[in-house]
């Protein structure tokens, strides 16, 4: 079924990215292996594949629920960008491309290429169950990886404040998904 | 020809800011005229807080802190957006509708207290949080 080869080749590819960096941090067995650099670009990028997901449901979707969902998305994810790049400039910290960036856009071409195919409750339905499962998947990387790993105590701070926005979407998503289950 | 151009272009900018200026104070708060002399001979004995018979809730970390606020009759409540995303206070219950609309980062939104009430942010609806009138 559609829905399901979309979530799964979402959380496959995030997935992969994690195990991946998971596999290189533990043969290192020494300090981590993203800079400050890298991690400012993974939760920027990570913040405008969502943004991104919402314009997709705006062009598509009929449903208003739906609609104003993909609106807070944008408005949300699009603050945290601009506060987590105000705070990179003033670091002086360029957000650095990465593999794991590399890896969330990957996914995210995947995706999207997938729910442009879709419409009506289809649509619908295939947005709700990807935001769920991203949120999930980010609020994990945020939490396994970006975290840990940050040197900088104002940007591990940024991260840690962005995690109930982050559980709050979550609960939105699966309150959204419970209505377009049929 | 230019002078006329470079002069409306003036005026638009000039009606754009003051227009801006009027969105900036709505935002900060509504404040009666009546309630600026209660704040005045009241305040030194009424309020629980501050001064000016004045409490703030900052709103931060997709939560109203405190989630109750007790405060006494014809107080003044300031809401105050530490968070990264606009909020808002909203009340859609016991019959009673309003709200504050958006309040962006940084920006607050205050509220003369005349009931009890429970509220939440119509954008984040699991924030709640409720005010109650103190008895005197």
């Amino acid at each position: 079924m559609k829905t399901l080869k979309i979530v799964s080749s979402w959380s496959l590819s995030l997935l992969s990215a994690v195990i991946m960096m998971t596999s290189v941090v533990y043969a290192q067995d020494k300090t981590p292996e993203l800079t400050d650099a890298e991690i400012a670009s993974v939760a920027v990028t990570a913040n405008q594949i969502d943004v991104n997901y919402g314009k997709i449901a705006l062009k598509i979707s009929k449903d208003k629920e739906i609609k104003h969902f993909a609106q807070t998305m944008m408005n949300d994810h699009t603050n945290i960008i601009k506060k987590a790049a105000d705070l990179a400039k003033e670091l002086g910290v360029t957000p650095k491309d990465n593999a794991v960036t590399q890896s969330l856009l990957q996914g995210e071409k995947t995706t999207a290429a997938k729910l442009n195919q879709l419409k009506g409750k289809e649509f619908d339905k295939a947005y709700v169950d990807n935001e769920v499962a991203y949120h999930q998947a980010v609020i994990d990387a945020v939490k396994t990886l970006l975290i840990p790993q940050t040197d900088n105590e104002r940007l591990k701070d940024l991260l840690v404040q962005v995690l109930p926005l982050l559980d709050h979407h979550l609960e939105m998503a699966k309150m959204m998904q419970a209505k377009f289950k049929n | 020809m230019r002078t006329l151009y470079l002069i409306s272009i003036g005026i638009v900018l000039g009606l754009g800011l003051a227009i801006s200026g009027c969105n900036i104070d709505n935002e900060v708060g509504e404040l009666d005229s009546d309630t600026h002399e209660l704040l005045s001979t009241e305040s030194a004995t009424y309020g629980v807080g501050t001064k000016l018979g004045r409490d703030t809730i900052i709103i931060n970390g997709m939560k109203f802190q405190p989630e109750h606020l007790s405060v006494y009759k014809g107080d003044t409540v300031v809401w105050i957006n530490k968070g990264f995303v606009v909020h808002d206070v909203t009340v859609d219950s016991q019959g009673k509708s309003w709200s504050s609309d958006s309040i962006r980062p940084e920006k607050s939104w205050m509220k003369v207290i005349d009931e009890d009430f429970d509220y939440f942010c119509s954008i984040h609806p699991t924030m709640k949080g409720r005010v109650q009138i103190l008895e005197k």
